[in-house]
């Protein structure tokens, strides 16, 4: 047995020793000591055990880490973009002369934003392809729009509609007002007074056939090559498609450039540059935000809607990804249901929830919730740390956990959207 | 026994990485972990330091085309990880539903980690890189020294103190949880 002054003074070498970062003579040396002193044993071992531990735990953090890097990885392309340095700038003239004062306002604060942002470019979204676009377009069920046609630069006719699952309202600037429901087409002037009833423009269509529709067919995706189409314009949080006019339009149209939301991917403007005429074009300027005016007309059929995703989870068992359908900006919600001893309460199931966005980010959302079965919860979070454009949202988590006929299963009903 | 007759690992160790054509795909493979474990060192919550991992990568990624000389994408990545956190702190928006007395997370793996974590948290400010970096770029300490720009001596003997700190406060908390 040594003194403990001298055990004292080796307590460095021997975590030295467990960490593997002793000379080995010096380890051959303080291992001889070891075996015969019961203090300096009684160390090494409690190192020994208690790096096995941090090992493992380390080992753990390696494994979370690379599956957080495969998403990232699988994200962007192989090599980086070179910058660059193109501005592009719209004609503001047109729109401060429109005796439209309000949807010219509308025009000009997004056309400011597009004259005041430079292009930075080596964004990673340079590879987002046209299809993508149209998947995310289809999914909408709601659009809001304005319509403004442009000739000599200046508005010659505006239209504001909004348009929502197949159903459309939409007003003219001179009063006249469009009804369709999906089967019928109703005109009115603007004292209400039906001018026209006929058969639906519209069908019913959904989605991606309604920008379709809007550009009188010139967004119809004809070939793959048009969906495979990279943006021509990437912008800090924008981007630019340009296509061609088709063939059949030649003689009309020059060409269409669509802006996307970077973060949604969804249209926001689209410009048809027209040939027929001079100094014309027509601009289309969407948002998605639910209305505030025609709510008699898009009335919800059913006040329920369905859940965005639903799986069955066994308690106790493995995280389970549920992906989640018809809302932009959400890829899935990773939820885990098991059994939690809380003292004075006994114990209860609870659930932990994280949220996966589209562009791959994991943010844990909730912790530790005691379940209710059949009861619907909601919640919600606040980050801006996890969209490109670093724009504060919150995140919006409802679930309903129901009991199923197998013990220990409970069917999972989730939605989760962005509150922007 | 002083820190003189600690092992000179890592004389002959590999030499420092110099990547001519730096892929962003490279640059998460390579950096990921040594991204995390400066996260881990400055934020005290395992959560955030994955998000902030993510957000550094992310900004490195967009941002490979300004950084000049690859040698020098370690103490690059790591002065971006470092305002990142800084700035995390700065402007962190806190989660509304969950409050902030929450008792540790009950997955056994996250328990482990997030216990570890906390223990990491309490080691004095220099040690605390030293150890995350040390455990996630494959327990060197050429490595480590590499990336923090200092010698591999000082990276082993903080990395000394820093485990029988580390073994002291787990033990305090085997002892409280008793």
């Amino acid at each position: 047995m040594s003194d403990n002054n001298h055990c004292n003074n080796r307590r460095e070498s021997i975590a030295a020793l467990v960490l593997g970062e002793l000379q080995a003579d010096a380890a051959e040396e303080l291992k001889e000591h070891i075996s015969t002193c019961q203090t300096c044993r009684s160390l090494y071992q409690d190192l020994s055990a208690e790096e096995q531990t941090i090992k493992s735990a380390f080992a753990t953090i390696t494994n979370r880490s690379s599956t957080l890097q495969h998403r990232l990885v699988h994200q962007y392309p192989k090599e980086p973009h070179p910058p660059s340095t193109r501005t592009i700038r719209l004609n503001l003239n047109a729109i401060v002369k429109s005796p439209i004062t309000k949807l010219a306002a509308a025009a000009v604060i997004i056309i400011a934003v597009f004259l005041v942002l430079h292009f930075t470019g080596g964004s990673d979204m340079a590879s987002v392809a046209w299809g993508e676009v149209t998947a995310r377009a289809d999914q909408v069920d709601f659009v809001h729009f304005y319509e403004l046609k442009f000739r000599q630069n200046r508005v010659n006719s505006s239209l504001e509609g909004w348009f929502s699952k197949g159903q459309l309202l939409a007003k003219k600037d001179d009063g006249t007002t469009f009804l369709d429901d999906g089967k019928t087409e109703t005109v009115l002037d603007k004292l209400g007074q039906q001018i026209r009833k006929g058969a639906s423009e519209l069908g019913g269509i959904k989605g991606i056939k309604f920008f379709e529709k809007m550009t009188q067919g010139l967004m119809q995706y004809e070939n793959e090559n048009l969906l495979r189409q990279v943006p021509s314009h990437v912008g800090d949080d924008f981007l630019i498609y340009q296509f061609r006019a088709p063939k059949r339009m030649e003689k009309w149209v020059e060409g269409i450039s669509v802006t996307v939301g970077m973060n949604s991917l969804l249209p926001v403007q689209m410009k048809i540059r027209r040939k027929d005429q001079e100094d014309a074009y027509d601009l289309y300027i969407f948002d998605y935000e639910e209305p505030e005016k025609p709510a008699a007309f898009f009335e919800p059929r059913s006040v329920t809607k369905p859940p965005q995703g639903r799986a069955e989870l066994v308690i106790d068992s493995e995280e389970t990804m549920i992906a989640i359908s018809d809302s932009p900006g959400i890829e899935a919600v990773a939820i885990r249901l098991y059994h939690k001893y809380f003292e004075n309460v006994g114990e209860l199931n609870v659930l932990d929830a994280a949220v996966i966005t589209s562009e791959g980010f994991r943010r844990g959302i909730l912790q530790q919730v005691p379940c209710e079965l059949n009861k619907e919860s909601q919640f919600s979070t606040g980050t801006s740390e996890h969209w490109p454009d670093k724009k504060f949202r919150h995140i919006e988590v409802k679930f309903v956990i129901r009991p199923t006929e197998k013990e220990n299963v409970y069917l999972v009903e989730v939605s989760c959207w962005l509150d922007r | 026994m002083t820190e003189g007759s600690l092992r000179e690992a890592g004389k002959n160790a590999k030499a420092p990485d110099v990547d001519t054509a730096l892929t962003p795909e490279m640059l998460v493979r390579k950096y990921a972990s040594v991204v995390l474990g400066l996260c881990m060192a400055h934020t005290k919550n395992f959560h955030d330091s994955e998000d902030i991992m993510q957000q550094v990568l992310l900004k490195a990624i967009t941002r490979l085309n300004t950084l000049r000389d690859p040698a020098r994408v370690r103490p690059w990545l790591i002065r971006i990880a470092r305002r990142m956190c800084i700035d995390f702190h700065n402007k962190r928006t806190p989660l509304r539903e969950i409050p902030d007395d929450l008792p540790a997370p009950s997955n056994p793996d996250d328990e482990h980690i997030e216990s570890l974590h906390r223990a990491i948290c309490r080691l004095p400010e220099g040690c605390r890189e030293v150890v995350a970096l040390y455990y996630l770029d494959g327990r060197k300490c050429a490595s480590v020294a590499r990336t923090l720009g200092i010698s591999q001596d000082a990276v082993r003997s903080r990395l000394v103190r820093a485990r029988l700190r580390l073994h002291q406060i787990l033990t305090e908390k085997d002892y409280e949880r008793q």
